[in-house]
């Protein structure tokens, strides 16, 4: 069975990229482009038992932003697996991320080849070391 | 008396004619338990049977032909010559008679004498007699007995009697008792009497008729009758009902014992008893009677049963008193019955249920059934047992103090002996207990300087101790001979010629005032000359003393800045914050607080203030000393660098934002640019193409770098 992976992302582009590259994972992308619809998403999934594997969430989201929305996935879904990916991965704002909940942060800078070898391991459930930029 | 005289013939065949007639009973005669003589006329014995003979201790001859007066003795002769006389008279008689053996013996007879007659002469006398002393031996103890038993009667004191039954009846027989116990004189008179008249109630006589009537008996029965004169008395009747062949009762047979003293008695102890009981519960210590062998409490005054419950009679004592389900091992019944009894037993014990102290008094005593009992009366002593426990901890506390007050204390006699020294004092003098007491005197202590003083005041002390210093400095000299500083208290024992005397080695104290004498000329030096201002208000805030200091920093001179008050130089807005600093004060408190003071001139001086709270002896709050540190000069250092310190932050948020929006603004396109051209390179077959893609791939990752440094470094470098 297909992995669930959603994505909460305003980038359209970023959205389709990561559509195309984890293509050959065997992975269901589920896109949400701000913060309510990635909760809307999660709690949709959730109530029909088919929760997401792993969440990839953006910083920067047009209402509210990566770090609020990944508190009210945790408080949902304490159980819940989430994983920053964002531009603003030197700033303070990258560790209130993960006292948020995230278990990591993966800079945009690292290329969806990389991005895809992260997500291979996060989903195998192996130890994921991520590259300081 | 007439001798042995010989026998006529005529008379001869008269006799013979006899005893031959005898003979033919001669075995009938010989075996006879009676003893036959047989007299002539005139009085001679002609014939005597074998029991005669072993009656009278004669022989037969020595008998025959004998007056009988021979076998008589001299007080008896005239009563049997009267009987003799009724013989020739023809007449037979039978009577008591006493005769007398060969030896000398009398011995009583009872004599059946007949006449004789031949032809209607009289001619002798037939005897038949028996001896009769068993019989007298018995009639004589019968005598005796009666007598005996009739004495006992009549000298019995209970009252014996016979009466008629009935309500009123009458008495057939009384002995002297109990006529004497109804105050009759007379026997006669006491018979006349109807039994009912000596009940004080004759109704009492009745019931007392019906009772033995439907017994039979009475016994011991109690009842309450009157003496001739009316005085009442008390009897106590056993009597039993004596029937007649037909049944009807004939008398009643009884005796009566006067027991009114003993009612009395009963009375006296019954009144006693309850004027004791009562006085008993009127205390207001707990009392209980118990008997020492069932342990049963039989009487428990009402203090008593206020403490250890009302149903404490009839239960044990242990039980109800100290909650054992055993006798209580420390019981003292030993210590007051026995060969103890009628002692008193005084002990303390600590109630095992209320846990009070109590001094126990207990004593074997009579109870009115006879029973030797306990009796125990226990005043409470907790409160003497705690003030003994107070005084005894007062005693130990004393002696401790005595022992450790970290003073050299002593005691002096008289005569200047020491008598009595603790541990501080041996370490003091250098000399030991048994050196000191009842052999030194304290002038051995004494510098010569100080002796003659000291001596005086010894004595003036004992007489009177006005005008003698309790307290006052003298040098004294130890063992080794060092001369120390002491300060002596010292005082009489009240009561006493002793004296009680404390030291203190003020050596030191002495070297420490002279120091603190320099040391204060050195701290005067210290604070005229310090930096920081120092300023003495008084509990209401006035200046009383500042340093040169102080005075400039307020642009004032000394003799002007003293006697202000603080709060004239305090900025009017941090009066409050003031009041709240002098509150600590007067609580004792020390602070360090920041205030702004004005100059002279009106210019501010911010000030650090370190102030401490000056208080007596006794605590009071008497003002306080503070020490001014003026950090204007510093304080407006600080303003200028928080203001730049301000602008720094503002620039460094700024800056922040700046990278945080190139990161933004470039790493999104940049990534998104690198994604799609990865792609195409994927995608790409051709060599070349892929080539330039590549190259193109790369110089966005050398913007990515550059982007990188500028955001991380704030540097512009690949």
């Amino acid at each position: 069975m297909s992995k669930k992976i959603l994505v909460v992302d305003d980038e359209k582009a970023i959205q389709e990229l990561i559509q195309i590259y984890l293509s050959e994972l065997d992975v269901k992308i589920y896109p949400a482009l701000t913060g309510e619809e990635g909760l809307e998403k999660y709690a949709e999934l959730m109530k029909k038992g088919n929760k997401p594997n792993l969440v990839i969430m953006n910083l920067k989201l047009p209402d509210m932003d990566g770090i609020e929305t990944t508190k009210k996935i945790m408080k949902m879904d304490p159980s819940a697996l989430v994983y920053g990916f964002t531009a603003s991965f030197n700033s303070g704002c990258a560790e209130e991320l993960k006292k948020a909940g995230a278990k990591g942060v993966i800079p945009r800078t690292i290329g969806f080849a990389a991005f895809r070898e992260i997500v291979k391991k996060i989903l195998k459930g192996e130890k994921v070391e991520i590259p300081k930029y | 008396m007439g001798g042995k005289k010989p026998i006529n013939v005529q008379k001869k065949s008269k006799i013979k004619e006899i005893k031959e007639n005898l003979k033919r009973y001669e075995q009938i005669i010989q075996k006879m338990e009676e003893g036959i003589l047989i007299e002539d006329e005139n009085g001679h014995i002609i014939f005597v049977n074998p029991r005669t003979e072993e009656m009278l201790g004669y022989s037969k001859d020595e008998l025959i032909g004998e007056h009988w007066k021979k076998t008589v003795p001299k007080h008896q002769i005239e009563k049997i010559e009267k009987e003799a006389k009724k013989r020739p008279k023809g007449m037979s008689s039978r009577y008591e008679a006493i005769l007398l053996t060969k030896s000398g013996e009398e011995f009583p007879v009872i004599i059946s004498a007949s006449p004789l007659f031949d032809k209607g002469k009289f001619v002798g006398v037939l005897s038949v007699f028996t001896d009769i002393t068993e019989y007298k031996q018995a009639e004589k103890a019968l005598r005796e007995s009666e007598e005996k038993y009739r004495t006992l009667v009549e000298n019995l004191n209970v009252g014996v009697y016979r009466n008629t039954p009935g309500p009123k009846g009458k008495f057939i027989e009384a002995n002297p008792a109990i006529i004497k116990m109804f105050g009759y004189d007379k026997k006669e008179d006491f018979l006349k009497i109807n039994v009912s008249d000596l009940y004080q109630n004759p109704e009492d006589r009745k019931k007392f008729n019906e009772k033995i009537l439907k017994n039979g008996f009475v016994r011991d029965e109690e009842l309450k009758l009157k003496k001739r004169d009316g005085t009442p008395i008390w009897g106590s009747v056993t009597a039993i009902a004596v029937y007649d062949e037909k049944g009807e009762v004939k008398y009643y047979d009884g005796i009566i014992e006067d027991i009114t003293r003993k009612k009395e008695v009963e009375e006296q102890l019954r009144l006693e008893r309850k004027q004791l009981l009562s006085i008993f519960e009127g205390i207001d210590e707990p009392i209980y009677i118990a008997d020492p062998e069932t342990y049963e409490i039989l009487y428990a005054n009402k203090s008593l049963k206020k403490l250890f419950g009302k149903d404490a009679t009839g239960k044990k004592c242990y039980k109800v008193l100290q909650n054992l389900d055993k006798p209580c091992n420390f019981c003292t019944n030993d210590k007051i019955l026995g060969k103890n009894f009628g002692k008193t037993y005084v002990w303390e014990w600590q109630n095992l249920v209320n846990k009070r102290w109590y001094r126990c008094i207990d004593k074997g005593i009579k109870w009115p059934d006879g029973r030797n009992v306990r009796y125990e009366m226990a005043i409470d002593i907790t409160e003497r047992k705690e003030m003994e426990e107070k005084l005894r901890k007062s005693e130990e506390k004393y002696r401790a103090t005595f022992e450790n007050t970290g003073t050299a204390m002593a005691i002096v006699e008289e005569d200047t002996t020491i008598s009595l020294v603790n541990s501080q004092f041996e370490k003091l003098s250098g000399y030991s207990k048994k050196e000191i007491e009842g052999k030194m005197s304290w002038t051995d202590f004494v510098h010569r300087d100080d002796l003659k003083r000291m001596l005086e005041y010894h004595e003036k002390r004992r007489e009177s101790s006005d005008g003698i210093p309790k307290e006052y400095e003298f040098k004294a000299i130890d063992k080794k001979g060092n001369i120390l500083n002491m300060l002596i208290n010292i005082d009489i024992i009240p009561g006493t010629k002793k004296s009680i005397l404390s030291l203190i080695d003020i050596t030191y104290r002495k070297q420490m005032e002279e120091e603190l004498r320099r040391s204060k000329e050195k701290y005067r030096i210290l604070v005229e000359t310090a930096q920081e201002g120092i300023c003495v208000d008084d509990e209401n805030d006035y200046i009383v003393f500042t340093n040169k200091a102080f005075a400039d920093m307020l642009g004032y001179k000394k003799e002007e800045i003293i006697g202000m008050n603080f709060r004239e130089l305090v900025d009017k807005r941090e009066l409050p914050k003031l009041e709240r600093q002098t509150k600590m004060r007067m609580e004792g408190k020390s602070s360090r607080y920041e205030i702004t003071l004005y100059t002279k001139d009106g210019e501010p001086r911010y000030v650090i203030v370190s102030a401490a709270p000056l208080l007596d002896t006794d605590g009071n709050y008497r003002g306080s000393i503070s020490v001014n540190l003026d950090i204007t000069e510093r304080k407006k250092a600080e303003e200028k660098l928080k203001k730049a310190y301000k602008e720094m932050e503002k620039a460094l948020e700024k800056e922040k934002e700046f990278k945080a929006k190139t990161a933004h603004y470039f790493f999104n396109p940049l990534c998104i640019a690198k994604g799609y051209i990865g792609l195409t390179i994927e995608e790409e077959t051709d060599a070349e193409r892929r080539k330039k893609l590549e190259s193109a791939l790369c110089a966005i990752e050398r913007v990515e770098n550059v982007v990188k440094n500028v955001v991380a470094k704030g540097e512009i470098r690949e």
